[in-house]
């Protein structure tokens, strides 16, 4: 199941997961959730039909998260 | 900035602006990480884009060029003439648009060994956004 880390966390002390592995690239993460919070905060698109979205894309890619 | 052409087709008059500005922004953030440099990336940009059959990859604008010979290989999956480590980005690329779950733990173990912890996450994630990139050109986000 790709929601098993393949590797290490870059957190000490911190169990493998999204989060803690892909801290290894902080910047461009950072980045990343800097955009992700844009599209969520945006409202040029019904934040109802964005999860429904957001659900029906895990479903397809078979996406754990 | 080296990889912002990568975004050039995309018709960012649809765009709001404030999340476009961030979309450019981490684009070029992949750009600047040393591993797994800017020839790797561009690889598996053209490699996803061949999975999709995107077509007229733009090889013209982007900063790493690539020959028309490794254009055409990659575009028929003969990874064979590629180094090692090429290899490793265009395997990965091949399956990160339809097969995903097809990624073993072989393919990220050779990832690591290959770009190291920091370099495996620049490099799956940069593909994970490519296709991206990919899809949104091919439901009309293109210019």
């Amino acid at each position: 199941m790709s929601t098993t880390p393949r590797l290490e966390s870059a957190v000490v002390g911190e169990p493998e997961d999204f989060r803690t592995v892909t801290a290894h690239a902080n910047q461009l993460m950072g980045k990343f959730f800097e955009l992700y919070g844009e599209f969520w905060a945006s409202t040029d698109v019904d934040p109802r039909l964005k999860e429904i979205t957001r659900l029906r894309n895990a479903r397809v890619t078979d996406c754990g998260f | 900035m080296l990889g912002t052409s990568l975004l050039g087709g995309l018709n960012i008059a649809r765009c709001p602006k404030a999340l476009f500005e961030k979309y450019t922004q981490f684009n070029d953030e992949f750009w600047q990480e040393p591993s797994p440099g800017a020839r790797n990336l561009s690889l598996g940009l053209r490699c996803i884009e061949a999975v999709h059959a995107v077509p007229d990859p733009r090889r013209q604008s982007l900063d790493i060029e690539l020959s028309d010979t490794e254009i055409a290989r990659i575009s028929e999956f003969d990874f064979s003439a590629f180094t090692d480590s090429e290899q490793v980005v265009l395997q990965l690329a091949q399956k990160i648009p339809f097969n995903h779950h097809g990624i073993s733990d072989t393919d990220v173990r050779d990832a690591q060994q290959t770009f190291g912890e920091r370099g495996t996450v620049v490099l799956l994630v940069g593909l994970s956004f490519f296709d991206v990139n990919c899809r949104l050109k091919l439901t009309g986000g293109s210019s």
